[in-house]
């Protein structure tokens, strides 16, 4: 848990080399550099392995980074980490940037759990009632979790708005405990 | 027992009607480090300082250092149950505990939770234990005397209610000893006390609460304890907690009493969390606010205006020396935050001078205007005789004839020293006292033998309980007229002749 109070450095150190105009392209750049990771998981440890030749480590990241807005900056960022042996703080570092970069926007990024996926008018009135709540623009990011069991869990900041069936099944089971 | 399913299924059915399904919102932060009492939460923007912290598994914490990038917090019970990345909740409220009647005779621990097995105390009235001391406009001189029945301090040192003066001595010297008798001497005084054991032993305050139950003491005193098994945050927390629980008594224009035993193991618990919070060591290591933290807590003992209804908290701080040495960091900040101290010397205590209170060393900077009259008049330049008895006897010591007049002052001082000697748990009231150092002052004892003085002063007792009440009574309220000490020349010359 440490390495997010590295990574949030780190992000910070990258934001500050952006200009304001560019926030939106850095964000894309952030969307699509996750998306990497999570569609490849592996691709942490390899790019972190001793055993896999830096060169060739190397020219992996020039794939990753090809076609992004700002691919120098990130190419330098890979390399920097790899220097620093700290690529697996690389996820946290997209983490982080895009957690400063929308706090800049004055927006706040949702991950707005549900238990199945449900129509776009009750998604639109569960982030109406957070936004409100919260008083910042959202940017959602959704999550199916069956074991929420109904009802939804939304994740702005430090904010936890939980509207689950299986927190209240739980607080109802300390009620009767009592 | 019978036990009825109706009834139980009529509870579970009410209960379950009266919960509500509603949204709930929290701020939340994670658990990035923990260890030693201390956790470090990543998140938690908006927390305040001082706000208590829900960790899993119901464990309470507090937010102790508002960093850029964490938390940093201190916690109340074990650190073992709480792993890192676990969810740390808000609560949204400064820590408080219950206060109240209901407290008396309790055991309670720094968070208000009976630890006495006589269940769950009842009251809802709670107050924050961080409260800000009261300001000049809302206080008055301390005027009404707090008596310890301990014949050295009431004379030499008296304390008035609202005062705070310092127990300073080595260890095994007595100081605890004074802080037991001035409870029990509180009887009928409508004194609350709230005695905070710091990071004792388990067995002495158990050995303590059974001396107060003994004494009938328990039935208005309440027990702060965090012993040496209790995390550093309950024993950082522990006076602050006592000294809320007298406020409350002092805000309902009552007096309240509070001993922090000791305020030295307070420091240290408090320089072991600062280290593990990362802050930086000062002096002996510990925090450059090691001195507000005490100052803070001293400031809250005060005397009501009447206006607010007169009430007072005296605070009888507790400081452990080492090797006699007042001038270490911890001693000399508490001496300069109180008014005054009782310096208990070890040299005394072995010489067998039981309180083993050294009169030059020690002062009450503002009792001495809450002083009863007749003490006043009593007393006179006692300390002033005991000083000089004191370089007499050291220079006596030498062997060289002495003139007669410093023969007498010698023997003076001697029998002085004798009269001033008190048993432990037997403090006793301010008009006996009156009469013990009247006698020896007027020189009744001087011709006694130092053995029987004690014999002497017992009779003076009985004799004072059985035939003169009255005098008693009037000693506590008048000033020595010139027929009140004709009365108490008579009464001193009659149990002279009656016990040799």
């Amino acid at each position: 848990m440490k390495d997010l109070l590295i990574a949030n450095r780190y992000a910070q150190a990258l934001v500050r080399t952006i200009p304001k105009e560019e926030y939106d392209s850095l964000l894309q750049d952030v969307k699509a550099l996750q998306k990497q990771f999570t569609d490849l998981p592996e691709l942490g440890k390899y790019l972190n392995s001793r055993i896999v030749d830096r060169e060739e480590r190397k020219e992996v990241v020039n794939m990753l980074v090809s076609g992004l807005n700002h691919q120098k900056k990130w190419y330098n960022l890979y390399v920097l980490m790899e220097k620093k042996h700290r690529m697996t703080q690389v996820e946290k570092i997209l983490f982080e940037t895009e957690k400063i970069v929308l706090d800049l926007q004055d927006k706040k990024k949702m991950t707005l759990t549900l238990a199945r996926k449900h129509s776009d008018s009750v998604v639109k009135s569960i982030v109406d009632y957070v936004s409100t709540t919260v008083g910042k623009e959202l940017v959602i990011e959704q999550e199916i979790d069956p074991e929420i069991i109904g009802g939804f869990i939304a994740k702005v900041g430090s904010t936890n708005i939980d509207g689950s069936i299986k927190s209240k099944l739980s607080q109802l089971e300390k009620v009767t405990d009592n | 027992m019978k036990i009825h399913p109706d009834e139980i299924s009529s509870i579970l059915k009410k209960k379950i009607d009266d919960f509500k399904f509603d949204v709930s919102l929290d701020e939340t932060g994670q658990v990035i480090e923990v260890g030693d009492g201390i956790a470090l939460v990543y998140g938690l923007e908006k927390v305040m300082a001082g706000e208590m912290l829900l960790f899993p598994g119901d464990i309470y914490g507090m937010a102790l250092n508002l960093e850029e990038e964490y938390v940093g917090c201190i916690l109340f019970d074990e650190s073992r149950n709480i792993k890192e990345g676990d969810i740390v909740k808000r609560t949204g409220t400064i820590l408080s505990i219950p206060v109240g009647e209901e407290m008396l005779g309790r055991i309670v621990n720094p968070l208000g939770q009976a630890i006495d097995g006589k269940g769950e105390i009842n009251t809802d009235k709670r107050l924050e234990i961080e409260r800000k001391a009261l300001g000049v406009v809302h206080r008055q001189p301390v005027s009404e005397p707090l008596q310890t029945g301990l014949k050295a301090i009431d004379s030499m040192i008296p304390i008035g209610r609202g005062q705070r003066e310092l127990i300073i001595g080595d260890r095994q010297t007595g100081k605890t000893a004074i802080a037991i008798d001035t409870i029990i001497n509180q009887k009928d005084s409508g004194v609350v006390c709230i005695y905070v054991a710091i990071g004792q032993k388990k067995s002495s305050v158990a050995a303590l609460v059974k001396t107060l139950q003994n004494h009938r003491a328990m039935e208005y005193t309440i027990v702060v304890s965090a012993t040496a098994a209790e995390p550093p945050a309950l024993q950082y927390l522990a006076p602050y907690a006592g000294c809320t629980l007298g406020e409350y008594f002092r805000d309902q224009g009552k007096h309240a009493l509070v001993i922090y035993d000791d305020l030295s193991k307070h420091a240290v618990s408090y320089r072991e969390l600062s280290l593990l919070l990362r802050r930086p060591p000062g002096r002996e290591a510990y925090p450059g606010d090691v001195f507000y933290i005490h100052s803070r807590l001293l400031e809250r003992a005060s005397k009501l205006s009447d206006k607010l209804g007169g009430g007072s908290l005296t605070a009888l701080p507790i400081i452990e020396t080492k090797a006699d040495d007042i001038s270490a960091y911890i001693p000399t900040n508490v001496i300069s935050i109180t008014d005054g101290q009782i310096y208990l010397s070890s040299r005394l205590f072995y010489s067998g001078i039981r309180p083993a209170i050294n009169p030059g060393l020690s002062v009450s900077r503002v009792g001495g205007s809450a002083q009863i009259k007749a003490m006043k008049n009593v007393v006179g330049q006692l300390r002033l005789d005991l000083a000089q008895y004191n370089e007499l006897e050291a220079f006596a010591k030498f062997g060289s004839d002495l003139d007669r007049t410093t023969l007498a002052q010698l023997r003076r001082g001697e029998r002085l020293i004798e009269i001033l000697k008190q048993d432990q748990y037997e403090p006793l009231s301010v008009a006996k006292q009156i009469f013990s150092i009247f006698m020896v002052n007027n020189g009744y004892l001087d011709d006694v033998d130092l053995s029987k003085v004690k014999v002497i002063e017992r009779e003076l007792f009985q004799h004072l309980d059985l035939e003169h009440k009255d005098l008693l009574e009037r000693l506590t309220k008048e000033s020595l007229s010139d027929e009140l000490k004709e009365k108490m020349h008579q009464v001193c010359k009659r149990v002279k002749e009656t016990s040799i």
